[in-house]
């Protein structure tokens, strides 16, 4: 019992401590929300919550070497918690102005002998609080849980994996995160701390919608922002009897909100915001739409409500360096008060009562510690993002701003054409047969055609690769440099760019370049470098933009150009056996089926990384899917056994899993697919038709 | 018509959300890809509830050619609207987004609140 005295008392001690600290944070809170970034204020949130519960440094027997003036004036010191006596609360003590500054009601602890009991009963009190305040949150989780569970089935939309797919891709989580589509959840959100899921209320969204909430709760996922809510609500439980950490608590949580906002516009111009800022309004009108019918709560969010549009409509220029320093100052701020109110509390009673045995120099050390950490923490979150690719970057800008974007094109348009109509085309017939890959070890990450949902139509395919800028761009095939533009507006246009005349009306185009090694007139051979890769012109990322003309007119460049994936080969995927069920033999049927004896071992077609492995009942059962990294995936379903796990590097021919029947299978077989970003190809092309065939 | 239905266990309308989510009529091949993959569902086990749930009215069974094709009778929104709100929804309402990480946190806007915060949107925009 007397540990658990100590306990308590430590956490009075820490609440008595910070509070005025926490008031004064809390009251100037909306003037720190215009000066720093939301990121900064929930770090500071956090470390304030951190340090109220785990009260190292605080003893909490030291409380009770304060001097406490007594109603009679005398002053005792004593050692509650390790002495028989124990410690005596006063039911109604006079707050007394003594000349402590730290004299609050609750912290009248006198001592005097006939105290134990009552010191007992308010650390009980203490404990049954704190239970009740968790009892009460974890049963009102569980039920939210089991309520939105008991709703949800999991997304089928592809339009919606894709979309989510995409982003993750973007925000470089690896995790496996559900999708659910949950009628009953009041909002988009993530919830679960193990098994991560998120929930959509409604089935049908616009793709700026689907951009806004799953970028939101993905970037809540990524921040770990649900551990960061049990960490406060810990706190809170700790510090139960404290008005102030429940107003915390909502600021935090408003805060957290904000910093989201702010993480997913980071960058984002003043069409985006708006479109973000309308798909968050719809939720909120959807969520109040269901909220009437099913509570009378009343909540006075509304100014906070106001502030977060305003916000998300225009961010108001909050620097890193400012947010750091913000940090770093508001950290230092409340240690260094900290540090100095443990002195000066500590000294006058070690220096009056003689007791040199109080270490002052021990309320530092963790505080330093928290201080020190802070700012290596902020960097690190920084760093996380940059795995965004060039055309995740692009769709977005097309899903947020569609009209911008489009228009960004017809002035592609215009300027291609524009350079065609006035070109003098070789008359002689196409000679040149096909066409070499114009970027070596480079693949497709944008092909031809439509894209981005129907939004644009592609005129050529984007290549692009690890650390490709500045790569050597070579000729596609033997011709004449018909044009070279070296001149354009950052943003805008297809940038740097060459034209090749092949003859017979053939050319080539090579756009968004760093550099051009040619000059207009040049004759060029195939496979000689004539250009550099870069991110010249409309352009978020360095690829290099190519096309083939016919007369003028884009057309498919994947017919003209040979060798697609530069040496890529692929291997019959398990021992022996040839094709039982051919590719779209019935419809939706998106590989091949090889039938083959349970625990035949199935081999990686292709060298590559295990990007999803799974263990179902339905559909692909237990598989593998394979990333080749260089826009190709091979997939692996039905399996009893599975070797890999999820991110394992395999080798070409490597025994991945074994062959079974799980899923929907209809008999022991194996279920092979190949894909090509995003497109499912027919196997056969790849690996032929039976083991000793392949290609 | 107001009908009373009963409440479905968890494991029913897990089936029944499935078979709301597909277009009627379906068969149990296609219900069982929408079941949720977390939790293992043995076809058997599937056509014991589907079995459970057509005794309940809730779907109604033909068969044609060698599979059995199921249609909903009860609308989803009907059914949950109905569904009873129970005690602890009532006592908790909202509340227990504390450790759930929510686009929009319950806030009790009014019409004209929802009004300003479009102008606020659309004055941006501009």
């Amino acid at each position: 019992m007397n540990d658990v005295i100590k306990m308590f008392t430590a956490f009075l001690e820490l609440s008595l401590l910070l509070s005025p600290i926490l008031l004064a944070l809390l009251l100037c809170a909306p003037l720190l929300g215009k000066r720093y970034a939301a990121k900064a204020r929930c770090l500071l949130w956090a470390v304030l919550a951190a340090r109220l519960l785990f009260p190292i440094g605080v003893t909490g027997e030291r409380l009770f070497t304060l001097y406490l003036p007594l109603p009679d004036g005398r002053q005792a010191v004593e050692d509650a918690g390790l002495t028989p006596e124990g410690v005596r609360i006063p039911r109604d003590a006079a707050p007394e102005s003594g000349d402590h500054p730290l004299d609050l009601p609750a912290a009248q602890l006198a001592v005097g002998p006939q105290a134990p009991n009552l010191a007992q009963n308010v650390t009980v009190v203490w404990c049954i609080g704190a239970a009740l305040f968790l009892l009460y949150h974890w049963v009102c989780y569980l039920h939210t849980r089991h309520k939105l569970r008991r709703w949800s089935s999991p997304v089928q939309d592809a339009r919606i994996l894709e979309a989510f797919r995409r982003l993750k891709g973007q925000h470089g989580i690896q995790a496996d995160i559900a999708l659910f589509q949950s009628p009953r959840s009041q909002g988009p959100l993530l919830m679960g701390f193990f098994r991560p899921r998120i929930l959509l209320p409604r089935k049908n969204y616009s793709d700026a919608q689907l951009w806004a909430i799953l970028s939101h709760e993905l970037l809540h996922y990524k921040r770990g922002d649900l551990w960061y809510k049990l960490l406060l609500l810990m706190a809170n439980a700790a510090h139960w009897f404290n008005p102030l950490l429940y107003w915390m608590s909502r600021q935090a949580d408003y805060d957290m909100e904000a910093a989201c906002d702010s993480g997913v516009l980071k960058d984002a111009d003043a069409q985006t915001r708006r479109a973000y800022g309308f798909a968050v309004l719809a939720a909120l009108e959807h969520k109040n739409g269901l909220a009437t019918a099913l509570t009378t709560r009343f909540y006075s969010g509304k100014k906070q409500m106001l502030r977060r549009f305003a916000d998300i409509a225009e961010q108001p220029a909050r620097r890193k360096g400012a947010a750091l320093m913000g940090v770093v100052a508001a950290v230092s701020f409340c240690s260094g008060i900290l540090v100095g109110c443990g002195t000066t509390r500590l000294a006058e009673p070690t220096a009056s009562a003689g007791d040199p045995t109080v270490p002052v120099a021990a309320e530092r050390e963790p505080m330093g510690t928290v201080a020190a950490a802070s700012p290596g923490g902020e960097g690190n979150s920084a760093s996380a993002s940059e795995k965004a690719q060039v055309m995740d970057a692009l769709e977005q800008l097309y899903l947020a701003d569609a009209a911008g974007s489009r228009e960004k094109e017809r002035e592609l348009q215009s300027e291609i054409s524009a350079v065609f109509d006035a070109a003098q085309w070789d008359a002689s017939p196409y000679t040149g047969g096909e066409m070499i890959w114009p970027a070596p070890g480079k693949y497709v990450v944008s092909p031809y055609g439509w894209r981005f949902r129907g939004q644009d139509f592609h005129t050529g395919m984007d290549i692009a690769g690890a650390d490709c800028y500045g790569s050597a761009i070579a000729a596609a095939n033997d011709g004449v440099v018909k044009f070279v533009n070296t001149e354009y507006t950052p943003g805008r246009g297809y940038g740097i760019y060459l034209i090749l005349d092949h003859g017979g009306g053939v050319s080539t185009l090579y756009a968004q370049c760093s550099n051009v090694l040619v000059a207009v007139g040049d004759s060029v051979v195939r496979g000689q470098p004539i250009a550099q890769i870069g991110s010249t012109g409309f352009s978020t990322g360095p690829h290099l933009h190519f096309e083939v003309r016919n007369d003028g007119a884009h057309a498919d460049p994947l017919p003209y150009v040979s060798d697609l994936q530069q040496g890529e080969s692929f291997i019959w995927p398990t021992a022996g056996g040839d094709i039982t069920v051919g590719f779209k033999e019935y419809p939706g049927h998106t590989g091949i089926g090889i039938d083959r004896p349970v625990g035949t071992p199935v081999y990686a077609s292709a060298a590559g990384t295990a990007l999803e492995v799974r263990d179902t009942n339905v559909g692909y059962g237990k598989y593998i899917l394979l990333d080749h990294g260089n826009g190709f995936q091979t997939l692996y379903a039905h399996n009893s056994a599975l070797y890999v796990k999820q991110g394992d590097v395999v080798e070409q021919g490597q025994a991945i899993a074994a062959v079974g029947r799980s899923g929907n299978a209809t008999g022991d077989s194996l279920h092979f697919e190949v894909r090509f970003n995003g497109r499912i190809l027919n196997p056969a092309d790849y690996v032929g038709t039976r083991q000793d065939a392949t290609a | 018509m107001q009908q009373d239905y009963k409440k479905l266990p968890d494991s029913e309308l897990e089936v029944m959300l499935a078979i709301w989510h597909c277009d009627a009529p379906t068969h149990i091949g296609e219900i069982q890809q929408r079941l949720n993959p977390g939790k293992s569902r043995p076809y058997q086990a599937v056509q014991i509830l589907l079995s459970r749930l057509a005794e309940k009215g809730f779907v109604k069974c033909e068969k044609l050619g060698r599979l059995n094709y199921y249609t909903p009778l009860v609308e989803e929104d009907k059914y949950r609207a109905q569904e009873t709100v129970s005690f602890i929804d009532k006592l908790y309402g909202s509340s227990p987004a504390r450790l759930v990480a929510a686009l929009v946190q319950d806030s009790g806007l009014k019409e004209s609140d929802i009004a300003e915060i479009r102008r606020i949107l659309e004055r941006a925009g501009e």
